[in-house]
């Protein structure tokens, strides 16, 4: 087309203005491809620990469980169901499961006590399902059916706990009269997810059902997958088989709070985004309004050869878009090499950042490393892109809409 | 200089729309920072208050083991005088130094209460009435009765808290605790007053009772677990630390206890600091976006220009009266711009200081240990409009000394032969 | 046949507050062929009637018939439509777009008609050659002398064979050389295309080249006679 060709030269009028007023466009698009990539590594970080500690890929229980889950009470347990068992193992891309009894509790150490969360765990199958095994720092995982326990580091030096030492746990069992766990603990671990090392404590679950009086009772199934692709798939299948009160809910459903934060955050940063092209849009209203005031008798004389006012402000608005496709490629390729220098000298660790001591909720300790998504770039390029054409339609209608006469003869 | 000056300013008005862009420009970014700054400002002073409100006050005195392990509540490592000579005489004491102005005594200890279907875990303050009430904004706080009196049993809770215990105010409650010779116990105290606040802390674990009932309840008579310093003045508490060590090692118990100023001793108050500083920095970058515009703008013109700068030189003006010639016309759209745009951003911290925004899903995952208030009311302070109003002049004037040194540097003959 | 009529023409400027006359009454028929001079010393108002005619501005009184429709009548769009095919300029500075070569110059008068590209191509490069710029097609205008870059600003005019050339003082910024030249070109393409030529000047050379000499001074017609 003409009127591109056109544009596409006038662009290369005033490299250096065309430069600077791409470079604004270019920023605004470089500093939210990093924001987003660490948003990004933030979540993949915290949805990996979610799955590989804490909530499996999918997690069996009664609905009325799921509502209350955080009291951790023992009313609306599961029994075991072979046929549900069954039908969980034909699930597509099925791993392995294991059950677990969640209950509340004071630990004792003979001296203070602190509330924390128990987890009653299967120990045949626990280790299949989730990984905290790896991050043992001292001692083993429990036996099956001993008053054996492990706990993290965290928990386990604020309460002046080491290998071997004995801890109580006082519980309530099902009806509501106190009882106490005596175990021995077996193992520290170290795990990435804070909230597991400050507050939760591990014992087989046999030693849970039958201190909690709850017969063979659990809370919860929990399901690993092959990969995590299959968690949609598996759900609704499974979904589709089961009766009652059970439901299924998928690890995205206990990550409830970091999808939250995510969120928010995300919107933060499309207000930074904004703020940033609002300022690019000045920039690009002042490139027009300067091409077009020296453009002036150019402009006269395509008017006088009969050059519409829409084809005049189209060939601006294609200028506008030239700039703003400068500038995506720019903020693109610097967000990719940002984002690669950023990985490669470390990525940025919580520590440094002083907020080692601090639990925000976030299932994450160590580095964070910056994430790539296609789509948050692409949809950045687009939202620079369409923010130029629109800035640029004003002044474009302006230097239009100039008397022909009047430019000619404009000095 | 006011012949140039007089010439900068008319030149300003020879293509208003031009102008006019630039200063839009530089309005819109001093208008961001000024928001933002108000905006942050007013996150880390709310949220820097609940710290000294409800935390750290300006000054906290806590016995080395205890803050340790703060998390655990310990009655074991109290707050008891010089030498076990008891609270009140170093009360007094401190109080008698200079730039101190109240001593805050407070117990805190884990209590329990059994509901019907649930242990509810919960935190106990054991307060003076009087001082908490001077020093703190809680009365604000408490929508339905009143704040508890010294040496009643009475306790004072949040909505979320009493909906869990499913009470009201009136009724009584037993809460059950681990007294200082770790003796668990129970004691039976009225509802007198609910409390109805943004802050998680505040609704949702913490009770008032007065501090002379906790002490005994506690066996812990003429203790407290910290305590609260108020100084003359919050900025300078830093300062008056080493007095109040100095004090506590005259008296032969300057290991015992440690005492760290408000903003010494949070890693949350730490990260705010740091924050804010590279906020500051980001600011910079944002004005020097919008400079651009200006730069853009000014190139032109000195483009624009070309023959009247040569006319000029022939006539004898220097190249130094070029450059300031243009500077002078960049800094008045600088002045003008950032003037408009701290107006504007002071306008919306304004009318945002009334209303505040709420952040209360994005901050709902954090910590209870974590002092924020989910609804962030922006400050508004001519600090920040100053601040905004100076970066905007200073960064906009420097950066167009870019095409302002092109004008000063054109070539007379060259510049008045050019077309 | 009359190509244009003129009619009481008036125009008058506001400058601040004074009321400027530029124009007081013109009465002008100009017919098919014509190779026509208007004539004046500056500020006569020569430049206001060419952009009368050439449907830029219009006049304050008074009618203009170009081709028996009348121009007063007739929005923006339709003017800009009548000049995209009708009417061809020339500028005293040429006012050609610094970015496009010479050929790309031409093309873009034409591009404005719905002419397919074939067609552009032959037009374009045969009237380069009618201007004596053959090979030169891709030569931006900074790489051209004075009366090259107003041959590009003829051939731009011509191209789409308007029905009317108008001519600012197109002699004004090249040697007399070359604007003997650039005017014999221009009587060349009158007679060849038999487009009719309406051109501005006070240059006395130019004068000898016109059929029809209008003189205009003081807002009004003071001489018009046509010669051989």
């Amino acid at each position: 087309m003409f009127l591109l060709r056109l544009a596409l030269r006038n662009l290369t009028r005033h490299k250096r203005r065309t430069l600077i007023t791409g470079l604004i466009i270019a920023i605004a698009i470089f500093i939210y491809i990093l924001t987003e990539g660490l948003m990004l590594g933030i979540t993949e970080l915290s949805f990996r620990n979610i799955i590989n500690l804490e909530s499996g890929h999918l997690q069996v229980m009664e609905q009325a469980y799921w509502e209350e889950r955080e009291k951790m009470e023992l009313d609306n347990l599961l029994s075991p169901e072979a046929e549900l068992v069954d039908e969980i193992k034909n699930l597509p891309g099925f791993a392995n499961m294991t059950k677990q009894l969640k209950f509340a509790a004071n630990l004792n150490n003979g001296i203070d006590e602190l509330p924390v969360s128990g987890i009653g765990i299967d120990l045949e199958s626990f280790t299949n399902v989730f990984s905290l095994e790896k991050h043992l720092v001292s001692g083993k995982m429990p036996a099956p059916g001993k008053f054996q326990a492990v706990l993290g580091t965290k928990l386990a030096e604020l309460m002046d706990l080491a290998v071997g030492d004995y801890i109580v746990l006082l519980v309530r069992t099902e009806e509501e009269t106190f009882n106490t766990i005596d175990a021995e603990i077996t193992g520290l671990y170290n795990s990435p997810h804070p909230t597991l090392n400050e507050s939760t404590v591990y014992v087989p679950i046999e030693i849970a059902q039958n201190s909690l009086n709850v017969g063979n009772k659990f809370s919860h199934y929990v399901i690993r997958l092959t990969d995590r692709s299959y968690t949609a798939a598996a759900r609704s299948a499974l979904q589709a088989e089961i009766t009652s009160n059970h439901a299924v809910y998928s690890w995205r459903d206990l990550s409830e709070s970091v999808m939250t934060m995510a969120q928010t955050q995300s919107v933060e940063t499309q207000v930074i985004l904004a703020i940033i092209l609002v300022i690019a849009a000045v920039g690009i209203v002042n490139t027009i309004i300067l091409s077009a005031l020296e453009r002036m008798e150019e402009l006269g004389m395509m008017k006088a050869m009969g050059m519409k006012k829409w084809e005049i402000i189209v060939s601006f608005m294609v200028e506008a878009a030239g700039i703003g496709i400068i500038g995506g490629i720019i903020g693109i390729a610097a967000g990719i090499i940002g984002i690669g220098i950023f990985n490669l000298s470390g990525g940025i660790s919580l520590a440094a950042m002083g907020a080692e001591d601090l639990n925000y909720g976030l299932p994450i300790k160590g580095s964070i490393y910056a994430g790539w998504s296609n789509r948050s770039a692409i949809f950045v390029f687009v939202y620079g892109l369409v923010v130029s054409v629109l800035a640029s339609y004003l002044p474009a209608r302006w230097a239009a809409r100039k008397d022909p006469v009047k430019s000619i003869y404009h000095r | 200089m006011r012949f140039l000056a007089n010439i900068a300013l008319r030149n300003l008005f020879r293509n208003k729309l031009r102008t006019i862009v630039a200063i839009v420009a530089i309005a819109v970014s001093v208008l961001v920072v000024v928001f933002t700054r108000g905006l942050i400002g007013g996150f880390i002073e709310s949220s820097f208050s609940l710290y000294v409100h409800y935390d750290t006050g300006h000054i906290k005195i806590v016995n080395e083991e205890y803050k340790q392990k703060e998390r655990l509540l310990s009655l074991a490592y109290p707050v008891d005088g010089f030498a076990n000579t008891g609270l009140a005489e170093m009360k007094q004491e401190i109080n008698e130094l200079e730039n101190i102005e109240m001593v805050i005594p407070r117990i805190k200890f884990g209590a329990t209460v059994s509901t019907e279907d649930e242990l509810v875990q919960m935190m106990g303050w054991g307060v003076n009435p009087q001082k908490e009430i001077a020093f703190t904004n809680v009365e604000k706080e408490i929508v339905e009765g009143r704040m508890v009196e010294s040496a009643k049993r009475e306790v004072v809770m949040g909505t979320v808290l009493l909906n869990k215990l499913q009470k009201k105010v009136g009724e009584d409650v037993t809460i059950l605790y681990n007294t200082s010779f770790n003796s668990f116990k129970g004691a039976t105290f009225k509802i007198v007053g609910r409390i109805e606040s943004a802050l998680g802390l505040l609704n949702e674990q913490v009770f008032y009772t007065p501090l002379d009932v906790a002490q005994h309840l506690l066996y812990m008579d003429d203790q407290a677990t910290e305590l609260l310093l108020v100084t003359n003045n919050l900025e300078q508490s830093a300062q008056i630390v080493p007095e109040v060590n100095e004090l506590l090692e005259q008296r032969g118990v300057g290991d015992k206890y440690v005492v760290n100023a408000w903003n010494e001793g949070s890693a949350f108050i730490q990260m705010m600091l740091v924050a804010s500083d590279i906020y500051n920095f980001i600011y910079i970058f944002l004005v020097i976006l919008s400079a651009f515009v200006v730069i853009n703008t000014l190139v032109m013109i000195v483009k624009e220009r070309t023959q009247e700068i040569g006319m000029m030189a022939a006539l004898g003006l220097k190249s130094k009266d070029i450059l300031s010639l243009f500077l002078l016309e960049g800094a008045a759209m600088a002045v003008t711009g950032s003037f408009l745009g701290a107006v504007g951003g002071g306008l919306i911290n304004y009318y945002l200081a009334q209303i505040g925004i709420d952040y209360s899903a994005a901050m709902e995952t954090m910590g209870q240990d974590i002092l924020v208030n989910p609804i962030i009311y922006p400050s508004f302070e001519a600090e920040h409009m100053i601040y905004a109003f100076v970066l905007g002049v200073i960064v906009t004037t420097l950066t167009s000394i870019i095409p302002a040194r092109r004008a000063a540097k054109l070539n007379p003959t060259e510049a008045l032969r050019q077309i | 046949m009359s190509l244009l009529e003129l009619t009481g023409v008036e125009k008058i400027y506001q400058q601040g507050k004074v009321e400027v006359p530029a124009l007081r009454g013109i009465d002008l028929t100009i017919t098919s062929g014509e190779f026509t001079t208007i004539f004046g010393p500056s500020g006569s108002g020569k430049t206001t009637l060419l952009n009368m005619i050439g449907c830029l501005d219009k006049p304050t009184r008074g009618e203009i018939l170009f081709a028996g429709e009348k121009l007063g009548r007739k929005n923006d769009k339709e003017l800009a439509d009548l000049r995209r095919h009708n009417i061809g300029f020339i500028f005293q500075s040429y006012n050609l777009i610094p970015v496009l070569t010479a050929y790309e110059n031409i093309e873009f008068a034409i591009r404005l008609l719905d002419v397919d590209k074939s067609t552009i191509k032959e037009k374009v490069m045969h009237i380069l050659a009618e201007v004596g710029l053959g090979g030169m097609e891709d030569r931006r205008p900074n790489e051209l002398s004075g009366g090259q870059k107003q041959r590009v600003a003829i051939a731009r005019a011509l191209v789409k064979e308007p029905k009317l050339v108008l001519a600012d003082e197109p002699t004004a910024n090249i040697d007399s050389k070359t604007s003997t030249e650039v005017l014999e070109l221009m009587l060349k393409m009158n007679q060849e295309l038999n487009t009719t030529f309406i051109f501005s000047t006070h240059d006395p050379q130019v004068m000898e080249y016109a059929q029809r000499l209008v003189e205009i001074k003081d807002g009004m017609v003071s001489k018009d006679e046509r010669r051989n």
